[in-house]
């Protein structure tokens, strides 16, 4: 806020305070003078008399020049308004309009939904503005900071806006706006932010500064709903991306409500041929707390391909885009895998490949992998283009031409798994720079525990421990001891660094993982292809008694190493990146839910094709090749939780996050209030008048108290009347003139003894 | 017809006449005039008895009215036929001459009052003398009864121009020091000086067997302190200057003056002495009341 003046220039009426005091130095008012005998009486009491007499001056100076002071103020039309004051009130403001478009605001209440709300105010502000000003209308879903070529385009603009996710956050558009403006040769700046003020907009934001000088004036517009009425699927979580034929998959949805309902149903859908949705299973869910609610299918019969679906909740709700959540899923034959063993290979190989295919499922045609087992010393001159990922079972030192094959091999989306054992020997020779390119680490030695070491994994937060969540600390590691493993040292330098992902109990690290190109190494460093019998085993891990961890182990390194390929998940607006197999194809049709196709080139170095265009919501297909012996793809795209997360911010987090000395403004009206205020300003005249004649009036009381009237006529009169108001004068009036003769003596009393 | 008669004792009807012989008689014969409907009837100039003319006696007693019904001298016999010789002493300072916004200034107001009490005393046979100082004593007539001698005080006090300083202490000591006989002394002044030398002096005229009345005569504004505003005051006996609120100065000036009357009352009262206090405002029957009482209880 700041205080401007209409016409500054009758402020220097001001330096009239000066006239009282030339007055009172120069011109004092003599007293009336007057003669008196009995002095003597008054002679004690005139020190503190005269004491008084200029205190009682000194604050007459000031009542007059406080006068004086407050009426060149007012002549000056004091104006109360806000930032950017210096600017003229009329004249053309540049003004940021940045409305939030993330999809809660979607969220319809009387209907109208958020946006549309605010697309409204901001119609109201437009009209508000000034002749000549210059508008720029920000969203949250491009947040391209231009300012409009004129106001009706602008308002075009808005008409435009629709709920879409969110490329940028509504702080970060708020900060480009603020750039805009800053650039803006305009002198007054007017930043308008319309914002439902929910967790989705303003959580993890940091405070809006504080407005300076020179800074936008800043109105923050409350579209919020009062009582919003919503059901939500929050989340889903899979048994996997990519599941075999004939098995079938878990989808676990996340179902969550807003408002005084509490029973819906909760369906599963799958996507036909016909691109129409088939409803798989439906539950019916009854909230009894405020919580979310865990509702689980097992969708069996999946035919191989590419299969899209979704989780519906039943039934209208006020905000109808976290209604659904689509899954992308891989159904197919068992990826192919070799796996490299120091001869003999079958047997060295038998624990894992058992692990990893379990001979049952794969008579049933169910196994997730199909391994194919060759000797580690043939790994250089096999072919590896039908797998999609490499085990490598205690390696020799390997060729750096091996090497480099592999990372060539990896980079172009594939897996590698290492088990590292004695074979490696001398860590000098097994250390290359094509092997460090490849593993992201060099090893050092050999650490030998011989009793008290073993697996110990500290978190649970890397995919390959992910599945050990569902059992958390029950995992029996202590069961498997770890007697000698490689220590391995991670390559220096953020890019190429292996992170690590478990420990064992002496804090080294047993499985690290990199991301090498389009593909994933996991490096495991004690080895899985000794037997049982063999007295110098390294560990028990796959030879223990029920080894599931290990069987876990096993799955999941190779899962994450080979399964990483594709992005069949993702979130509004992030890059989806998917990898086709075949080089001849040079572009793919995306299908995306809005109905619109775009062809999407296939970067023929790497083979993927990136979609960037995910900013709806839904499940798209990529189609390449032609119907027949074509490629046929596809990916999910989700809104991430914040862009459907309305829930009001308590409104001192609010404060907090909207940042010192906010306005908040709710209806149109307030709009319009704020904004005169903010740019005409609030008059301060009549209150600086209502002092000014408080202090004349003030200055009269004080002067007429101290002042005795004027010698003369007044004096007299004053005589006169209080000569009247006496009672002892009462009569006093015409006195009679006196007889001409004397009043009669007193007759003398009769004379009793006259003699006769 | 006697508020007619009372308008007389106000201030400002004496004002208008010019002789002062008059003025006395209008005084006098106000008062008298009041006194019928007063409990005080009776104290005054009363006719007594008659009796016959025997040689030796004023002719001017002669009741020349009885003389014309029965052929016979008569003397007229009068009640307060023993008469008190009576003292006028009279402050004229240069304070005296004093008023703010009054007809008479205290001076006039003491000369008017103590030519009435002139007056009423030569009517009742008493002698009347006078005496007038300032810092000193500087003008006296011998106490007599005569009517002539009427004239005589009237006449100077015509001729008294205020002026200078006053010193009543030393002169109310010469005062006491001329006077031989047992006398009813009235004092008129407005006692601005120090107090405590005045009050020894009155001691000393009362510890010689005389009467005294002290009539304190200060003008209205000096006991009401009428002024407003910014004033500047100056002494006319000192010359002495100040200037003051008047209106805060009020309250304190109207508390000391009441604090200087009442100091003055409690000593002339365990003196015997009879204090009187007036103001120029008021009328001059208060005063002549006064000395009845006191003549009265002398008797």
């Amino acid at each position: 806020m700041g205080l401007s003046f209409i016409t500054p220039m009758l402020l220097g009426g001001a330096a009239l305070v000066a006239v009282p005091i030339v007055l009172h130095l120069i011109m004092r008012r003599k007293p009336v003078p007057h003669e008196f005998p009995a002095l003597r009486f008054l002679r004690d009491r005139a020190v503190a008399n005269r004491r008084r007499l200029r205190v009682s001056h000194l604050f007459l100076l000031l009542l007059r020049m406080a006068a004086l002071a407050l009426l060149a103020l007012a002549l000056a039309r004091p104006v109360l308004r806000g930032a950017g004051w210096l600017a003229g009130g009329e004249g053309p403001v540049a003004a940021a309009l940045v409305i939030d478009t993330a999809p809660r605001m979607a969220l319809r209440e009387a209907n109208e939904t958020r946006l549309e709300r605010a697309a409204k105010l901001a119609r109201v502000l437009l009209d508000k503005l000034p002749q000549g000003s210059k508008v720029a209308v920000l969203d949250t879903a491009a947040a391209t900071a231009a300012f409009a070529p004129s106001a009706a385009a602008a308002a075009a603009r808005i008409e435009r806006l629709a709920a879409a996710a969110p490329g940028t956050s509504l702080p970060t558009a708020i900060a480009e706006a603020r750039r805009l403006l800053a650039g803006s040769e305009l002198a007054r700046k007017e930043l308008y932010v319309f914002t439902d003020c929910s967790h989705g907009a303003w959580d993890n934001a940091a405070p809006q500064p504080e407005a300076s000088a020179g800074d936008p004036a800043v109105l923050f517009v409350d579209v919020s709903a009062e009582q919003p009425r919503n059901f939500s699927i929050d989340a889903l979580d899979l048994s996997g991306e990519r599941i075999s034929a004939g098995t079938s998959l878990a989808i676990t949805a996340s179902a969550a409500r807003v408002g005084p309902d509490a029973a819906r149903a909760v369906a599963v859908e799958v996507l036909g041929r016909d691109g129409k949705y088939v409803r798989r299973a439906i539950k019916p869910v009854e909230w009894k707390a405020a919580g979310p609610v865990q509702v689980d299918f097992e969708v069996a019969g999946l035919e191989p391909g590419t299969r899209q679906g979704r989780v519906v909740i039943e039934g209208s709700d006020d905000l109808e885009a976290d209604n659904a959540r689509y899954f992308t899923v891989e159904v197919g034959a068992a990826a192919k895998v070799i796996v490299a063993a120091p001869r003999p290979a079958d047997r060295s190989a038998a624990l894992l490949v058992q692990a990893i295919a379990p001979a049952s499922l794969v008579k049933a045609g169910k196994a997730r992998f199909e391994p194919e087992v060759i000797d580690v010393e043939s790994l250089g001159t096999s072919s590896w283009d039908a797998a999609q990922g490499i085990v490598i079972l205690d390696p020799p030192p390997l060729s750096p031409q091996t090497w480099e094959a592999l990372e060539r091999w990896v980079s172009g989306g594939r897996g590698l798994v290492v088990w590292l054992g004695p074979r490696a020997g001398n860590a000098d020779r097994f250390n290359t720079d094509a092997s460090r390119r490849v593993l992201g680490g060099d090893l050092v030695r050999v650490w030998r525990s011989p009793e008290g070491n073993y697996l110990a994994p500290t978190a649970l937060d890397h995919p390959i421990m992910a599945a050990y969540r569902r059992v958390g600390d029950a995992v029996p590691w202590q069961d498997f001891p770890v007697s000698r493993h490689w220590e391995f040292k991670p390559a220096e330098g953020p890019g190429d660094a292996a992170a690590t992902v478990a420990t064992y109990r002496n804090g080294l690290p047993a499985v690290l993982d990199r991301r090498l190109g389009g593909g994933n190494v996991v490096v495991v460093t004690t080895p899985v292809s000794q037997s049982a019998s063999d007295p110098d085993a390294w560990n028990t891990l796959a030879t223990g008694f029920e080894p599931w961890p290990f069987v876990i182990l096993a799955n999941e390194t190779l899962l994450h190493a080979v399964d990483t390929s594709d992005d069949r998940n993702v979130l509004a607006g992030a890059p989806a990146v998917l990898h086709i197999d075949r080089r001849d194809v040079p572009a793919a049709i995306v299908s995306a839910p809005s109905g619109d196709d775009f062809p999407a080139a296939v970067d023929q170095k790497r083979g993927t094709i990136t979609v960037t265009a995910t900013q709806v919501p839904g499940n798209y297909t990529l189609r390449a090749g032609g119907d027949i012996g074509g490629i046929a793809r596809g990916f999910s795209v989700n809104l991430p939780p914040s862009a459907t997360d309305f829930s009001r911010l308590p409104a001192d987090a609010l404060a907090a996050v909207l940042g010192p000395g906010h306005r908040l403004a709710k209806s149109a009206e307030e709009i319009v209030r704020d904004v005169n205020r903010e740019r005409v300003g609030s008059e301060l005249y009549p209150w600086v008048i209502v002092l000014v004649a408080l202090a004349m009036a003030a200055d009269w009381i004080v002067a007429n108290r101290f002042y005795a009237p004027r010698e003369g006529v007044d004096a007299e009169r004053v005589a006169a009347a209080e000569f009247a108001a006496d009672d002892s004068h009462a009569a006093a009036a015409p006195p009679p003139v006196p007889p001409a003769a004397p009043p009669p003596v007193p007759p003398p009393a009769p004379q009793p003894e006259v003699p006769a | 017809m006697a508020r007619a008669v009372e308008e007389y004792l106000k201030p400002e009807v004496v004002r208008q006449i010019a002789r002062l012989d008059l003025r006395a008689q209008f005084i006098v014969k106000g008062f008298l005039q009041g006194l019928h409907a007063s409990p005080y009837q009776g104290f005054s100039v009363e006719f007594s008895e008659h009796r016959k003319y025997a040689p030796g006696d004023d002719p001017k007693d002669i009741d020349w009215l009885v003389y014309a019904k029965t052929d016979k001298h008569y003397v007229k016999k009068f009640e307060a036929e023993t008469n008190i010789t009576g003292y006028l002493v009279i402050d004229t300072s240069a304070s005296m001459a004093y008023t703010y916004r009054q007809q008479l200034t205290k001076l006039d107001y003491a000369i008017s009052l103590s030519a009435a009490l002139c007056w009423l005393m030569i009517h009742q046979q008493d002698p009347c003398g006078l005496m007038v100082f300032d810092e000193k004593l500087h003008a006296s007539l011998p106490a007599r009864s005569r009517r002539s001698q009427i004239a005589q005080v009237l006449s100077v006090l015509s001729k008294i121009s205020p002026s200078g300083k006053t010193d009543i202490a030393r002169s109310l000591v010469q005062v006491a020091a001329m006077l031989r006989h047992r006398s009813l002394v009235m004092v008129f002044s407005d006692l601005l000086a120090d107090p405590a030398p005045i009050k020894d002096a009155l001691l000393r005229l009362r510890h010689r067997g005389h009467d005294v009345i002290l009539f304190h005569i200060l003008d209205e504004a000096e006991v009401r302190f009428p002024f407003e505003g910014m004033v500047e005051l100056t002494e006319p006996e000192g010359r002495d200057r100040l200037v003051i609120d008047a209106d805060a100065a009020r309250t304190g000036y109207v508390a000391a003056v009441e604090a200087f009357r009442e100091e003055y009352r409690s000593s002339c009262f365990r003196a015997g002495i009879d204090y009187v206090p007036l103001d120029t405002s008021m009328q001059f029957d208060r005063a002549l009341m006064e000395y009845l009482v006191s003549r009265r209880n002398r008797f």
